[in-house]
């Protein structure tokens, strides 16, 4: 199949991944946006490396993690702007579903970056080799760090 | 108490959960991916277009300075043959890639993308049609050419231009592949 065929369906597959992640290290849309084409950017650079050697669901939130993580927002004026194809607004839709998705938002968005990856990869149901391999911290660090970051988390749907 | 605590810690972390299976789930609806994206694709493959187009039009520059100083002692309708032969090579392929401007990609409608797309492809194809004979007629008087000023054997010429015109002929046969791949990989993304 042709490279770029194949890439088309892997991201159309993965893409509520990658946006999510995304979303949840966004402050608004439009950083969204930027941090979408960011890591498809990167996904598509290192699309001809990946060897397979992990599950493309790993390698996919990996690079999306790493964008978002890295991202220099500063930069985030800069070139040619591409608003994703969104029927609505996670940051402004008023209907139920929205503000659940955006108490979630907001309790995560209040965590440091790493720990963010790290309870965005727990609620995926990931397994904690799985998101030590992918934060690339030892399994121990990983349930460590998750009990900090659950007692974090409920304590902020306390405040 | 503790118990109780215990049930709670788990009820707010199960919510957590659903809240993010609602996510999952209004996302899973999106389309997301949207056609200025595709196009953001496209941009790249045009580039690569262009990039192939420019690298042509700067051999041809540079054979038309650097010709008639290493070959000065060729006959001069020769000469003057080669420089002609090679500007109008490079005049041709400014204006088969002219039409073709990336950053208009961005605000044509689809169907005059295609054209343009098909377009380019049949130009290009047309141009390397006539440009096959004229280059291997070229060689051949080349060839003669170089034997008059330097009595070698013909042998011993025609080998080395037939591995010089070969090598050539694989570049450009690489070249020409690319362009025409990416013309029908655009061609084809926007007809699906």
């Amino acid at each position: 199949m042709d490279k770029e065929k194949e890439f088309e369906q892997i991201v159309k597959k993965h893409k509520s991944t990658v946006y999510t992640v995304c979303y949840m290290f966004s402050k608004d849309e439009d950083e969204v946006n930027d941090l979408f084409q960011e890591v498809l950017i990167n996904l598509w650079k290192g699309f001809g490396d990946f060897r397979g050697d992990a599950a493309i669901s790993s390698w996919i939130w990996k690079v999306a993690l790493n964008t978002c993580i890295s991202f220099d927002r500063k930069k985030k004026r800069q070139g040619v702007k591409i608003p994703l194809e969104m029927a609505g607004n996670l940051f402004t839709d008023d209907d139920n579903d929205s503000q659940q998705i955006r108490m979630l938002y907001q309790r995560i968005n209040q965590l440091n970056l790493v720990d963010r990856a790290i309870v965005l990869l727990w609620l995926e149901n990931l397994s904690y080799d799985d998101i030590a391999a992918i934060v690339g911290i030892s399994v121990k660090n990983v349930s460590v760090k998750l009990v900090r970051i659950k007692q974090q988390l409920i304590k902020m749907s306390h405040a | 108490m503790e118990n109780e605590n215990t049930i709670t810690e788990q009820q707010e972390l199960e919510t957590l959960r659903s809240q993010m299976d609602l996510l999952r789930k209004k996302l899973e609806q999106e389309s997301i991916i949207n056609e200025k994206l595709m196009r953001e694709t496209m941009r790249s493959r045009v580039s690569t277009i262009n990039r192939q187009g420019w690298i042509s039009i700067a051999a041809a520059i540079c054979m038309v300075l650097w010709f008639p100083l290493c070959f000065n002692t060729l006959s001069t309708a020769f000469i003057i043959t080669t420089i002609v032969f090679t500007a109008v090579d490079a005049i041709a392929t400014w204006i088969i890639h002219k039409q073709v401007d990336e950053r208009q990609l961005m605000s044509e409608d689809m169907r005059t993308v295609a054209n343009k797309m098909k377009t380019l492809k049949k130009r290009y194809q047309w141009s390397t049609v006539i440009e096959l004979p004229l280059v291997l007629a070229w060689c051949v008087w080349f060839c003669y050419e170089v034997i008059q000023m330097t009595g070698a054997p013909w042998q011993f010429m025609a080998g080395a231009v037939a591995f010089g015109a070969l090598i050539g002929f694989f570049i450009a046969l690489k070249m020409y592949r690319k362009v025409i791949d990416n013309c029908n990989a655009i061609i084809k993304q926007i007809e699906e």
